[in-house]
């Protein structure tokens, strides 16, 4: 009985531990992104806040972008913040594709940006390419600061509107 | 968080286990799983009565006290009492133990004072009063087989009474009175020239009476009258030892056994009687006639009797439930308890009735936007075998499961925003709550010790009705491993 047991427990303990919810968090960048080919997009580049679900095949969220990597300083001239609009796993759990609107860009004219990253085998970190239309050449990383059972309302709040700043 | 879930059902099974053996180690320790039979062992009485030693000058002992003469048979009656104890089925009852049973305010103590008032009544020469309480008494002793339990008591009843009826001119009735008191106490004697002449006269012809006279059946002197002391006293046989010089010389000792019969209707019969000798081998007879009697008596381990089934069968048990068919992309696992009771109404029939509850895991797509409860009801009936091992059964019943916040959904935004209605159609949302259909369900019991068993089940039910329509949620297969407890 009590071998039955400790089999349908660690047969659950290792469900509980899939990679299907692996890149689930909030995630910083740790470096300012730069993208190619925006006209808008700053030179000195601008930091990017991931918050991530990721379940199993699909995967949704928002990103947040900032001046600043201290103080969290929302940009001023465009959308604080973008719900991922579509998202997914590519090959394994561990990569994940989604796309999002520019923060420039206004519904007339909308940019889309990709993003490939790929986890590391804790989930802790993301590492990958965001560009226009293509993944930059670029790598960039990621690194997570708070786990999936820490998200608040508030984290996932995301006010998309460009010029009025203030989310985040 | 469901790990801790899961450890915490895992340590509540043990806590149940444990409580589960340790009920099974009290009931190993039960007695002998026999009722005992009673048999009741009449105090012996010796009808060698010799009439010229009725009256006795004065030596010490009271007047109307028992001499030396019945301790032969007494001690006859305790030789068979030890036969009898010797076999562990039989619990052996002398007249004490009756009368320590008896309710304080039992017919002896009316009796008694019947008695006294007859004796007063007699003293005081008022023989109309004395007579009717002492056949008053008389009567109320017979109903209560003082004869038998308290046989002095009766005597001096009898005593008195014939004494009233001589000073009343009824010297037949007298006669009677005197005959009752010698069958009763048949080694009573006297101080000689306490009574007067006619008294004496009366009496002795009384002891000639029943000295010629064959006492062996006056003991429970009829199949009925031995049949409601039985029915009385609670007793499934009663053994009498008399020795009389009516049977003839060669064949003095009579002991006679009566049982009530095996089923319980009908009459007592007469199941031993025996005459023989009183010489040195009346020992060896008396044990061989009593154990020939016990070797073949109506005792409880010796009944063919079909074997008791159980009627009730419950269990407690560990359970896991998959869902066949789900509204997740992957499934998703329940673990719970579950708690049965079937009765086992016919042979081969049960009627049962089962309540499960369970709590789900995740899944891995998270499909699940949270964990829920379910309570699975289910009754109805089904076959069952009982065997020497244990039982087998095959149930089906109708099922109502309760689904308690049961929510699941594909959309990604729903999971991730469940509260937003901007970010989640809650139309995506499927979320049943009450699911109606049948179950079939196969298992069996192992009997481990006494009416404990491991017991194994496993079944699956469809659902046809839900109340958010076609049930998306449905097919739970069931496996359950635990404990179960017979009830007979």
């Amino acid at each position: 009985m009590s071998r039955l047991s400790l089999a349908i427990l660690l047969a659950l303990s290792a469900i509980g531990c899939s990679d299907a919810n692996l890149v689930t968090g909030i995630y910083r960048s740790q470096q300012p992104v730069n993208i190619e080919g925006s006209s808008q997009w700053p030179s000195g580049g601008l930091y990017m806040e991931l918050v991530l679900g990721h379940y199993g095949p699909d995967v949704t969220g928002l990103v947040r972008f900032f001046t600043d990597k201290d103080c969290l300083i929302p940009i001023y001239d465009g959308a604080p913040c973008r719900f991922i609009d579509a998202g997914g796993r590519f090959e394994t759990d561990r990569h994940v594709l989604f796309s999002f609107a520019s923060p420039f860009s206004g519904k007339a004219s909308e940019q889309v940006m990709g993003a490939s990253l790929v986890a590391d085998e804790t989930g802790d970190v993301l590492a990958g390419k965001i560009g226009l239309l293509e993944p930059s050449q670029e790598e960039i990383a990621f690194k997570r600061i708070k786990l999936e059972q820490d998200l608040s309302d508030s984290d996932k709040q995301c006010d998309d509107k460009v010029g009025e700043p203030g989310n985040g | 968080m469901g790990n801790i879930r899961f450890i915490s059902l895992v340590a509540l099974m043990g806590l149940f286990l444990a409580s589960q053996a340790s009920a099974q180690t009290v009931s190993q320790e039960q007695d002998y799983p026999f009722t005992k039979i009673r048999i009741f062992l009449a105090d012996g009485a010796d009808f060698r009565i010799d009439p010229d030693d009725i009256f006795r000058e004065f030596n010490g002992h009271p007047v109307g006290e028992q001499t030396a003469d019945i301790k032969r048979v007494a001690w006859l009656t305790d030789f068979a009492d030890e036969v009898l104890d010797g076999y562990h089925e039989l619990e052996v009852l002398r007249s004490h133990d009756l009368l320590l049973d008896r309710e304080p305010d039992s017919g002896e103590i009316i009796v008694r004072g019947l008695l006294h008032l007859g004796i007063e009544r007699y003293k005081d020469i008022r023989i109309p009063a004395a007579i009717t309480a002492l056949e008053q008494g008389a009567e109320a002793a017979m109903a209560e087989f003082l004869d038998i339990l308290s046989p002095d008591l009766v005597s001096d009843i009898y005593l008195y009474l014939g004494l009233s009826r001589l000073e009343n001119g009824e010297d037949a009735l007298a006669h009677v009175a005197f005959k009752n008191m010698f069958t009763v106490t048949p080694g009573k004697h006297f101080q000689k020239g306490y009574y007067p002449k006619d008294a004496e006269d009366a009496i002795t012809k009384a002891a000639i009476d029943v000295s010629k006279s064959h006492q062996g059946d006056v003991l429970l002197s009829s199949a009925l009258r031995a049949d409601r002391f039985m029915k009385r006293h609670k007793v499934n046989a009663v053994c009498t030892l008399s020795i009389s010089k009516a049977l003839g010389s060669k064949k003095e000792v009579e002991i006679r056994l009566f049982e009530r019969p095996k089923r319980g209707k009908g009459l007592v019969s007469l199941s031993v009687m025996d005459r023989f000798a009183l010489d040195e081998g009346t020992q060896e007879r008396i044990s061989k006639t009593l154990t020939a009697w016990a070797s073949c008596a109506d005792v409880p381990s010796r009944r063919l009797e079909k074997r008791k089934a159980p009627r009730f069968f419950m269990d407690t048990s560990a359970a896991y439930a998959v869902y066949l068919k789900t509204p997740t992309r992957r499934h998703f696992h329940n673990a719970g308890l579950g708690i049965g009771l079937a009765w086992h109404a016919a042979e081969g029939l049960d009627i049962f009735g089962r309540l499960n509850i369970f709590n789900s895991f995740p899944d891995p797509y998270k499909d699940l936007i949270s964990d829920f409860w379910s309570v699975q009801a289910i009754a109805g009936a089904g076959y069952s075998l009982i065997a020497n091992w244990g039982r087998v059964f095959v149930h089906f019943g109708l099922e109502m499961n309760y689904l308690s916040d049961f929510a699941s959904t594909t959309d990604p935004q729903c999971k991730f925003w469940p509260n937003d209605p901007s970010r989640c159609d809650r139309t995506r949302i499927k979320n049943p709550s009450v699911l109606l259909g049948i179950n079939g369900t196969v298992g069996f019991n192992i009997k481990i010790s006494g009416p404990v068993s491991l017991n194994f089940q496993t079944g699956v039910s469809a659902y046809y009705y839900s109340n958010k329509g076609v049930p998306d949620i449905n097919f739970p297969y069931l496996l359950e491993l635990g404990l179960g407890y017979a009830f007979f």
